[in-house]
């Protein structure tokens, strides 16, 4: 009986020892810290044309006497008379676009990869800064890389080439990516020999842009 | 006898056999005290045969918990140095299977009552019940360690999802009655009121990725069922989209919609004097849901790009200009249509898992018994089994049990428990896997059971303390059969 007596006592406080063991609260719970998952997906894509990576056309174009001028054709034939210098300034073609990444997540390696298919005569650069979210008016550091291989106009028919690119972040890019909600775009062309023995261009030379973002996702849980 | 007792065990083993998923029942030892209060909700059949009242209330009635799966909760959730609890996916991936699942069922009596009547007992008694179950292959666990990056992890599917709620109130009224001196039979009838209901079948979620990562398909599909005690926020294109801001746990108790019927019925027969056979066939019934009830299809399929900025460029003339705030919402309620399953009302009928209970005793003398029970459940394509061989020593006011349980020829426990009666109240606990009462979160199967009741009116002989005791050849008194000193002597009538 003595025996049964102890037993009982055991039984009782293995019960209660597991209260301990095993105790915790689902709110207590996080993820490990070093596990990460490799991600890859699209970001950005547009099938744009020679003109919508030109300039900002919302803003008032003033052309300085006496400047060198360059003609744009379009398609229907109808031309339109602009400063060549444009084409090589930079320009905020999108000045403010909304993106959404928000979520109980980090990144701790990350990078953007471009895969960019230029039907135009010249180089293109294509630059991403991101606002800081908390601080809308605020520009984190840019993401540029470098530019983008103009397109074969050694044949009949001019042909686009299609280049890639990868530029990693560091952690202060990374950091305000992860606090922005909104990019802007800037681009421009690099100048070359072409403008020199050409007065017009075609205002539709196909310029397809995707940006691919690849990473290391952590959750931050 | 003895050969009538080699059919059952061979039966059993040819049954062990066929099993090779783990489930847990509830622990096996109880079908030999058919006294316990528990026992007699298990098998219609059992009853006290005496003329005691038994009830019990909620709080003392106790309550029901089992785990059962082919995994331990410890082998996602581990602690570190200073105990904090951490999900570690990457120890999961490496325990886990090709096919994984896992489960928990939870009863929680409200009130139990036994009253004796002639020749035999009534019982009626309110329980709510919670099953859980999930079942999922690897390949979710593959997504989460590996992404989709190289090529080859730029297919994934994690194909055939399930995952299975119910829970509802259960209003029994039950007859046991004996039929002759040799037999009990007893039947059950139960009202079941749902609070819970989703039945997802063949969820699976795919992502395909080109091999230069600027395309992801995304696809969805499966079917299910569901209903829930709340509204439900249904989108214009008829898509599920969350459940209202209301007090979901004063709804889920208080749903009394949707009822549904089960019996059970059992039968104990004692061939001899020191045999006795039981059989239970429960929970043969179903639950019919026309309010609230909603039947689910996912078939979302989108290709993911990225946010499309051609038409965010400002160029006077273009007509297709779209403000880059809409371009993203708009991609945003895409992506998010893919993952919203349609809803449309209908009925559907929901069964119990029917459950088979066949339990085998041998009075090997008063204060020892032997016992075999092999609980079944088929639950829907599934077939489970647990097998329980228990030793249970008798003595006056205490039944102490230890047994073996077998789930399939997958895995062995080692479980125990007691059982105390006195003159006014009876208290048990019975666990299947000793280990867990230490350690739950180590295991794969557990389950216990606890609770208390009330009796009245139970009759007792008092035998007069005056009464000597002699001493053994070790010159250690013989128990005269007290427990402990300040509890009175009592001898139980049978009738």
């Amino acid at each position: 009986m003595k025996n049964v007596q102890i037993l009982l006592i055991a039984l009782v406080s293995l019960f209660a020892a597991s209260c301990k063991t095993d105790e915790f609260k689902i709110s207590e719970i996080s993820l490990k810290g070093d596990w990460t998952v490799p991600l890859i997906t699209p970001m950005l894509k547009g099938n744009m044309e020679f003109k919508d990576l030109v300039y900002d056309w919302d803003d008032n174009l003033v052309a300085t006497p006496g400047e060198k001028m360059t003609v744009l054709r379009y398609p229907d034939g109808t031309v339109k008379s602009i400063p060549t210098r444009i084409i090589f300034d930079p320009s905020a073609v999108i000045d403010s676009f909304y993106f959404l990444i928000k979520g109980e997540y980090d990144f701790v390696e990350m990078g953007f990869k471009y895969i960019v298919s230029n039907g135009s005569p010249f180089p293109l650069n294509f630059q991403m800064e991101f606002f800081d979210r908390a601080t809308p008016s605020v520009l984190g550091p840019p993401v540029l890389p470098s530019p983008f291989a103009k397109g074969d106009f050694s044949g009949a028919v001019p042909n686009p080439v299609t280049s890639e690119r990868f530029v990693p972040l560091n952690s202060a890019q990374i950091r305000n990516f992860m606090d922005s909600d909104r990019i802007r775009i800037t681009t421009w062309y690099d100048k070359n020999s072409y403008i020199d023995s050409h007065d017009t261009l075609k205002s539709n030379y196909p310029v397809d842009i995707s940006v691919i973002l690849v990473g290391k996702i952590k959750a931050d849980y | 006898m003895i050969s009538f007792a080699k059919k059952i065990i061979s039966v059993l083993v040819f049954t062990l056999i066929l099993v090779n998923q783990s489930f847990s029942q509830v622990p096996g030892s109880l079908f030999l005290l058919p006294d316990n209060f528990y026992s007699q909700m298990l098998n219609p059949s059992f009853m006290r045969h005496d003329n005691a009242i038994q009830f019990s209330i909620p709080g003392v009635a106790g309550f029901y918990a089992s785990n059962y799966g082919n995994f331990k909760i410890s082998d996602i959730i581990l602690v570190d140095e200073n105990r904090n609890p951490y999900i570690d996916v990457g120890h999961f991936y490496g325990k886990a299977r090709e096919n994984n699942n896992i489960g928990q069922n939870i009863w929680v009596p409200g009130f139990f009552i036994g009253i004796p009547v002639h020749n035999g007992r009534i019982t009626a008694y309110y329980k709510e019940n919670l099953q859980s179950h999930v079942a999922f292959r690897i390949n979710p666990v593959d997504f989460l360690v590996n992404g989709n990056v190289g090529p080859e992890y730029t297919s994934f599917n994690t194909e055939n999802l399930g995952l299975t709620l119910f829970g509802y109130k259960e209003f029994a009224v039950g007859y046991a009655l004996k039929y002759s001196n040799k037999l009990d039979v007893g039947a059950r009838v139960k009202l079941l009121y749902s609070g819970l209901a989703v039945d997802l079948k063949n969820w699976n979620y795919q992502i395909n990725t080109s091999p230069g990562g600027d395309e992801v398909h995304l696809q969805t599909g499966g079917s299910g069922s569901m209903y829930l005690p709340v509204s439900i926020a249904i989108t214009e294109k008829g898509q599920f989209d969350g459940i209202y801001n209301e007090d979901y746990k004063r709804q889920y108790l208080s749903s009394f919609d949707n009822p549904g019927l089960a019996i059970d019925l059992g039968l104990n027969y004692k061939p001899g004097p020191k045999h006795s056979v039981s059989l239970a066939l429960r929970d043969f019934g179903a639950a019919w849901f026309r309010d609230r009830a909603y039947n689910l299809e996912q078939r979302g399929d989108l290709n993911f790009t990225g946010f499309d900025i051609t038409d965010a460029t400002r160029y006077p003339g273009r007509l297709s200009y779209i403000y880059p705030w809409d371009v993203m919402e708009d991609l945003k309620d895409s992506i998010r249509e893919v993952f919203l399953p349609f809803v449309d009302t209908v009925s559907f009928r929901q069964s119990l898992p029917f459950q088979v209970g066949f339990n085998y005793r041998f009075d090997a003398s008063p204060r020892l018994t032997f016992g075999v029970a092999n609980q079944s459940v088929i639950r829907k394509n599934h077939f489970q089994n647990l097998t329980s061989f228990t030793v249970m020593q008798n003595r006056t006011n205490f039944n102490f049990f230890e047994s073996i349980n077998l789930y399939g020829f997958n895995e062995i426990n080692f479980g125990g428990g007691f059982q105390y009666e006195g003159a006014y109240g009876q208290v048990f606990m019975a666990v299947n896997n000793i280990l867990a009462l230490y350690h739950p979160a180590g295991q794969k199967t557990f389950s216990i059971m606890a609770g208390g009741s009330f009796l009245i009116n139970r009759e007792k002989v008092e035998i007069s303390k005056k009464k000597k005791t002699s001493a053994g050849a070790s010159g250690r008194k013989r128990s005269n059969g007290k427990f402990l000193d300040y509890l009175p002597f009592y001898k139980i009538i049978n009738n």
